[in-house]
């Protein structure tokens, strides 16, 4: 070393500073950046992406659900969300104190729960509120143009618009235009824009659509200006399609409101009804009550306001919430698919078929009813314990005759049985597009033995579900087919567009177009004069059959005997446009299917007919009863008139003291029952009379119309006219005490109380 | 203390060199200077558009000064280096008077009112230091060229005296609030120290030392926390040993810049396409453009600038090297050892290994007579090499 020259000495102490700054200095250098850049560059480069882009979410607008008419039963109208900021408000507690106030004072959202929200810092959109009305948003916004001013933490005054903070996107809201009408069907959207229940779940997918995303990059400035247009991101929502239904909005209408009345009348647990196009089996109308039954529109509360009143009573608060949260579970079930009822004497129209499909029976053959038969070691009584007497098919079918179908249906035995069982679709679910579905409670098939078929063949000791009845009833009406049902007919894209149609579906020929048309006329018998003839419509020609099976329920009271009384109808019986089923579950008082379901049924029919323009086929006898119009008698003289209207052999009532009719009630060309009263009015002070509306109820059919023509009041006789002798009147249109004009006309009801019986032995 | 000058030497320096400069450190100081100025643009004109509506409102005033820059480089590779060894004395009081001037009458800069760094009349403003740096690189070549023949009682002066100048300057610096600055000079000071001999016992006890140093601070990073008073180097000291619970304004410019960094990858989001420098990053085109440069050239361009600064350096030393006056070789070294200090320490600050004191990347950072005193000092190693060109 002491041997260097200086020079040496001076380059070996540069090469060592160039090596010091060269390789320790630039290679630390290099080190710590590649450190940062690529050991821990994906955790900056995710850290600068969340600085730099703004993702707001555009909700896709939810498809619509129109009826078979087009008219929109849910549909989403536009509407806003709200949402914070926190990374704006750095948890400034001023800022954080004056939003939470007047937010919660505009959107009615708990202040805690939006301070809670405000001091997420980290987020930078947090929802406040969704699904706001743009009324409310339009006000949120005038707030959101208001300043506050606060200091920094140096000191210096800063004054920023709401608007830094809090921000409002798009959003839907679904609309109902009646929020009670087809609940359970259409099911409900719950947060996110997720569909429980009904339609709303089972397509989902279809009606939601894809929500639209706007990334922007935003820059780092606070006068919210975006970067340059290249780094912005714009994906559209996309619409949901739209569902048209099979389901007519007034032909649910109809089944509702007497669904409705019926549950107030015969104080049941829950009444259901389907209707459905026997042609197609399309689903017309669906709905129950008692059950499966809400407001779309306030799908958390309990809509049944007896039901809410009887579970606030409850003074356990834990049993309390826990029976609520039942009965909101209770009130979304569809129960026309998803419960499961047992059939009765309904299902004789299967037993039935499948004897005449299988040759079994002859229509000519006889069987002597004594109330009480012996069959597959077991011993069956009749519903009418004295005995139906002698009957062929025909007549049994009419009586809903007990033995009759246990020694008939036995000679299916086990195999045959169970083949048209599980043929009529009993043994599994219909495939209708609703979630929820079930299938039948039925015996194990391997393990039967002759006593079931025994049973079963008068509907006892199984149960189905009531779309699975009506669908296998359709088949008996429409000539042997078993449809999928079906409740929507059509998807259309956001611009209306037929995307998908839903063409019926035939699953199987169960029987003969032979066998239908024989089993047509035999039900349209029972309606006319067997244990149906409460749902007789004049001119509709219905069929059907009546059920009524016990239901043995066992509760802390002990067992208790509960009935369900059913009752399947189609019509007109030589070719039917409309299956209907109804499913009365534990009615009080009269329990019967032919009591109390065929009175409801023939209601329903009688409007669904008429408004599908289904032309009348008047019998004789239906038209000698039929009513006729008025002849116009004003400005006649009051004999003139008397002689005119008694030749309609219509009665006539004058009041007043004139000589000359001045006017005339029911006015010209409108109806008047025949035998009914024209009241003619002789003078103006005699127009003003009222009269008081008398009882017409309880009395039969020439006890009503006398007392109504005494009183000087038009009577219309609804239910089945054919029968006059045994009718009893049940309802009139009008109550009694009511103050209504002379010559009003008042439809009362008759029921008849006889021959109507199907009860379980 | 006695000096002692050759009179005939002063009589063969003509005040105009001849001779060709080197080609290889003229190319590597216009590579990085057209690089720089890229760059600057780049990170400049979405805060310029912002600031001043004019997106070229930086580029233009720094291409001006690069200019004019590179005028008064190739002016200085013909001037005779040899001038700064005449005017090392006079310069280093000027440059101190400076310093104690600007602490009296500072200019205001608007938005930087709280420091007292500049001086100025009107439009035209400059930084003391800056010139102080320059200063302190001529009077120490000048006083370890002299090595040997300042001594007292027979010892070598020359250590002392570079020290005793660096710590005076400094001291006033401190003043200034200019952190960046003390270490800058103090760098220098210690690399001239080395470069003129100091004892390798020192220099291996003063690395150990400041090894020793940062092993310390990350050991007792928390009691250090919190003797640390509070004030804004403090402050800075604290963001940079504490990140997680800094606050977010202490730390801003260095998480964005490590945002940016990070962002870039291996190669980078390509040029002009830097999202960090959209108002994110304070002042882009400053100290942290290096940032900029990570995020939108990758760490492949980075490395590959930082490898051009290592061929500036070792290309510098070759220069002084070659000469064969002393005086000259310090002054090149010196002036490409600040370069590369500078450099070094605003990497390690972008990168945040070390706090964030507040200095610029040469060639890159905006800041005209910044730029146009490195081209000026680019010129003197020129000089330099025209010189040691002559000799072979």
């Amino acid at each position: 070393m002491a041997l260097k020259t200086s020079k040496q000495k001076f380059a070996s102490r540069a090469i060592f500073v160039l090596a010091l700054l060269c390789i320790v200095g630039l290679g630390a250098c290099i080190v710590s950046l590649a450190y940062v850049q690529l050991v821990k560059g994906g955790e900056y480069r995710e850290k600068a992406a969340q600085n730099q882009l703004q993702d707001t979410v555009v909700a896709a607008e939810r498809g619509i659900i129109y009826d078979a008419n087009m008219t929109p039963l849910a549909e989403s109208t536009g509407a806003k969300k709200i949402y914070v900021n926190p990374s704006a408000i750095d948890n400034n507690n001023l800022v954080i104190d004056r939003i939470s106030e007047r937010l919660s004072e505009l959107l009615g959202v708990d202040k805690e729960t939006i301070k809670e929200k405000c001091s997420r810092t980290g987020y930078n959109n947090i929802t406040i509120k969704g699904e706001v009305d743009i009324e409310t948003a339009n006000k949120v916004s005038e707030f959101l143009e208001e300043k506050i001013s606060f200091k920094d933490e140096k000191g210096n005054t800063v004054t920023k618009k709401y608007s830094y903070y809090i921000g409002i996107t798009p959003d839907v809201k679904r609309y109902y235009s009646k929020p009670y009408l087809a609940s359970s069907v259409l099911g409900y959207v719950g947060a996110d824009n997720v569909g429980f229940y009904g339609l709303e779940q089972e397509y989902n997918s279809v009606l939601t659509g894809v929500p639209g995303r706007i990334i922007t990059a935003k820059n780092g400035g606070t006068k919210s200006n975006s970067m340059p247009i290249e780094y912005k991101s714009v994906y559209d929502a996309k619409q949901g399609n739209s569902l048209v239904l099979t389901i007519d909005e007034y032909i649910q209408s109809y089944l509702e409101n007497a669904l409705s009345q019926a549950f107030v009348d015969t104080g049941c647990d829950s009444v259901l009804g389907i209707i459905m196009d026997t042609d197609t089996g399309a689903i017309l109308g669906m709905a129950s009550r008692g059950a499966g039954n809400f407001d779309l529109s306030d799908y958390y509360s309990i809509a049944d306001k007896n039901m809410l009143a009887k579970l606030e009573a409850i003074e356990d608060e834990e049993d309390r919430k826990k029976a609520i949260e039942n009965e909101r579970y209770e009130q979304w079930r569809n129960i026309c698919i998803s419960d499961t009822y047992e059939p009765g004497s309904v299902f004789k129209i299967f037993t039935a078929s499948a004897l005449l499909e299988e040759n079994l029976i002859t229509l000519d053959e006889t069987f002597t009813c004594t109330g009480n038969v012996k069959a597959a070691g077991s011993s069956y009584n009749c519903h009418k314990h004295e005995g139906h007497g002698t009957q062929n098919l025909t007549k049994a079918l009419m009586n809903s005759c007990n033995p009759f179908f246990i020694t008939r249906g036995l000679r299916l035995e086990i195999p045959g049985f169970n083949r048209y069982f599980e043929a009529f679709g009993f043994l599994d679910k219909t495939g209708i597009d609703l979630p929820g579905e079930r299938t039948s409670v039925y015996f194990d098939i391997d393990d039967m033995i002759l006593a079931n078929v025994a049973s079963a063949s008068f509907g006892q000791t199984f149960e189905v579900t009531p779309i699975q009845m009506i669908t296998a009833v359709n088949a008996v009406a429409n000539g042997g087919k078993l449809l999928v049902p079906y409740i929507v007919s059509k998807q259309l894209d956001n611009e209306g567009n037929v995307i998908k149609v839903t063409e019926p579906t035939v699953k199987r020929q169960v029987i003969s177009e032979k066998t239908s048309a024989t089993m047509r006329e035999m039900l349209e018998l029972v309606v006319k004069e067997g244990t149906g003839k409460n749902a007789y419509v004049a001119g509709y020609r219905v069929a059907g059959k009546t059920g009524t099976s016990e239901n043995l329920n066992t509760n802390e009271n002990g067992v208790t005997k509960e009935y369900w009384a059913s009752f399947a109808c189609f019509a007109p019986a030589n070719d039917p446009e409309i299956t209907m089923l109804l499913v009365i579950d534990n009615p009080r008082g009269a329990h019967g299917g032919g009591a109390v379901a065929a009175p409801v049924a023939s209601g329903i029919i009688e409007d669904v007919m008429q408004y599908l323009n289904v032309e009348p086929q008047y019998t004789q006898e239906e038209l000698e009863k039929f009513e006729i119009s008025a002849k116009d008698v004003v400005g006649k003289s009051v004999s003139e008139a008397r002689s005119i209207l008694s030749a309609d052999s219509v009665n006539v009532k004058v009041r007043g003291d004139g000589e000359t009719v001045i006017a005339q009630i029911p006015s010209a060309g409108q109806s008047v029952p025949k035998n009914g009263v024209v009241i003619l009015y002789t003078s103006a002070e005699a127009k003003n009379e009222t009269l008081e509306m008398p009882d017409l109820t309880g009395l039969s059919v020439n006890e009503a119309t006398n007392k109504a023509l005494a009183a000087g009041i038009n009577i219309k006789i609804s239910g089945n006219s054919l029968l006059t002798s045994e009718l009893v009147s049940y309802k009139q249109s009008i109550a009694k005490g009511t103050q209504v004009e002379y010559g009003t006309v008042v439809t009362v009801s008759f029921k008849s109380n006889t021959g109507i019986s199907d009860d379980e032995g | 203390m006695r000096t002692s000058s050759k009179g005939n030497d002063r009589n063969k320096d003509p005040l105009i060199v001849r001779g060709s400069l080197d080609i290889g450190f003229f190319a590597i100081v216009m590579i990085l200077l057209s690089v720089g100025i890229v760059m600057m643009f780049s990170a400049s004109y979405v805060n310029a558009n912002y600031s001043t509506g004019n997106p070229y409102y930086y580029f233009k005033r720094q291409a001006l000064f690069a200019v004019a820059g590179i005028v008064a480089m190739l002016i200085m590779s013909r001037i005779n280096v040899k001038i700064f060894k005449k005017m090392a004395y006079p310069l280093l009081i000027v440059s101190i008077g400076l310093l104690i001037l600007v602490l009296i009458f500072p200019y205001q800069l608007p938005g930087k009112e709280e420091f007292k760094r500049w001086l100025g009349f009107g439009s035209f403003s400059f930084q003391p230091s800056e010139i102080a740096k320059f200063a302190i690189i001529v009077f120490c070549s000048k006083i370890l060229s002299l090595k040997n023949k300042i001594t007292i009682k027979g010892r070598d002066m020359s250590l002392p005296i570079c020290l005793a100048a660096g710590l005076t300057m400094c001291g006033l610096i401190v003043f200034e609030k200019h952190l960046s600055c003390i270490i800058l000079i103090f760098g220098i000071v210690v690399v001239m120290m080395i470069l003129g001999g100091l004892n390798r016992g020192l220099i291996t006890v003063g690395l150990l030392g400041a090894a020793l140093c940062l092993v310390l601070i990350f050991v007792f990073k928390d009691q250090i926390l919190e003797i640390l008073p509070s004030g804004r180097v403090a402050d800075r000291i604290i963001s940079w040993l504490d990140k997680d619970s800094a606050s977010l304004s202490e730390r801003w410019q260095t998480n964005q810049s490590l945002y940016a960094i990070g962002s870039g990858g291996l190669f980078g989001l390509g040029l002009g396409n830097s999202k960090q420098k959209h108002l994110y990053m304070p002042e882009p085109q400053n100290d942290f453009i290096f940032a900029i440069i990570c995020e939108e050239l990758g760490f492949i361009g980075a490395v590959v600038i930082i490898l051009l600064f290592a061929v500036l350096i070792w290309r510098g030393f070759v220069i002084a090297l070659r000469t064969s006056d002393k005086f000259s070789a310090f002054l090149v070294m010196g002036i490409v050892a600040h370069v590369g200090i500078q450099t070094i320490l605003n990497i390690l600050v972008v990168t945040d290994a070390i706090p964030n004191t507040g200095i610029s990347l040469p060639f890159f950072s905006y800041g005209g007579t910044a730029l146009m005193m490195l081209l000026g000092e680019m010129g003197v190693v020129l000089s330099v090499s025209r010189n040691s060109s002559n000799r072979k």
